[in-house]
């Protein structure tokens, strides 16, 4: 199974989604925002990185900018309440692997467990 | 104060109507129980000094998760449980006991992270239809007035609108309040926005 790295400010959140990524036996690394999040993602090299977006310090879209300058090379999955149309294109302009929309029930666990299995099995 | 003819709120109901009912199908899904849901309001006030919150909102003091969002459209969106509503939201969410000594801890930041997922539930919707982009701040608990909600939305003689339903979990006794504060700019962009989909 797989080392993900967990990005979001919230505790509650991150809980919501260690328990989902443990059930699958991936091992999970947290971080608080994208400042950590950077530093662990190049200290750990995590096989994927599943971030929010609105977080203090250093924002999910910054994150992903520095993650493309950096030429970090992890997909990073965007985890988000965020449903913007616009904010769709901009992850992916700045080279999100995708995105799922909290909250992670239903039909968005499915997804995120699809993307999971696609970037950590090949 | 910024006038809006009758098709314009009319327009602007609807779209706020389908940004609610988002937010609805988002904490259905979470609490796995029918959410009730009253028509959203709009009202537009000179400016929150008058007592027109007050009026509107009431001045119990309520457990509030608000974050204020800028860029294309700029104010406060706020999510509005009485105190006990709260404490059984957190409960249901988190899976604690009713009498746990981690709910208190708990609640700041389990509130938080569902009051954003349910405001950016509306607020994206909105944006969405209105083709605007929005960005948000991370979100807020706090005990508070709607006025205290408001802060400094509501500056002196500044028009500003304001959005409010009523929501409600009968099975698990749960309600609250959404509320939406749009400063005068933003009232016009959103208004001009909505004309352009005439």
């Amino acid at each position: 199974m797989a080392k993900i790295l967990v990005i979001d400010d919230s505790g509650y959140q991150r809980s919501v989604i260690r328990q989902l990524l443990a059930a699958d036996g991936h091992e999970v690394i947290e971080a608080a925002d994208g400042v950590d999040g950077l530093a662990a993602a190049k200290r750990e090299k995590p096989t994927l990185i599943l971030t929010d977006i609105v977080m203090p310090n250093m924002q999910g879209m910054e994150f992903l900018q520095k993650m493309k300058d950096d030429k970090v090379g992890i997909p990073v999955v965007v985890v988000t309440a965020d449903i913007q149309e616009t904010t769709l294109k901009q992850c992916q302009n700045l080279g999100a692997a995708g995105l799922v929309n909290k909250p992670l029930k239903g039909a968005a666990a499915e997804t995120l467990r699809n993307l999971i299995k696609v970037y950590t099995e090949t | 104060m910024v006038e809006i003819s009758p098709i314009l709120l009319d327009v602007f109901t609807e779209f706020v109507n389908i940004g609610v009912g988002r937010a609805a199908g988002i904490l259905n899904q979470m609490v796995s129980s029918p959410v009730t849901l009253t028509v959203p309001r709009i009202e537009v006030l000179d400016s929150c000094d008058t007592g027109g919150i007050e009026r509107v909102m009431g001045t119990e003091t309520l457990s509030v998760v608000r974050l204020t969002f800028n860029a294309g459209l700029n104010g406060t969106a706020a999510l509005l449980f009485p105190s006990n509503s709260a404490h059984k939201f957190v409960v249901l969410l988190t899976g604690e006991q009713p009498g746990s000594p981690d709910i208190d801890s708990l609640k700041a930041e389990t509130l938080n992270e569902v009051g954003s997922i349910l405001l950016n539930g509306i607020m994206g919707s909105i944006a969405n239809l209105c083709e605007v982009h929005i960005g948000y701040s991370v979100p807020e608990h706090m005990e508070a007035t709607p006025r205290e909600v408001c802060g400094g939305e509501c500056g002196k003689g500044a028009s500003v609108m304001i959005v409010h339903s009523m929501f409600t979990v009968k099975e698990h006794l749960i309600e609250g309040k959404m509320l939406l504060i749009f400063q005068g700019i933003s009232m016009q962009t959103l208004l001009d926005a909505i004309k352009r989909k005439l």
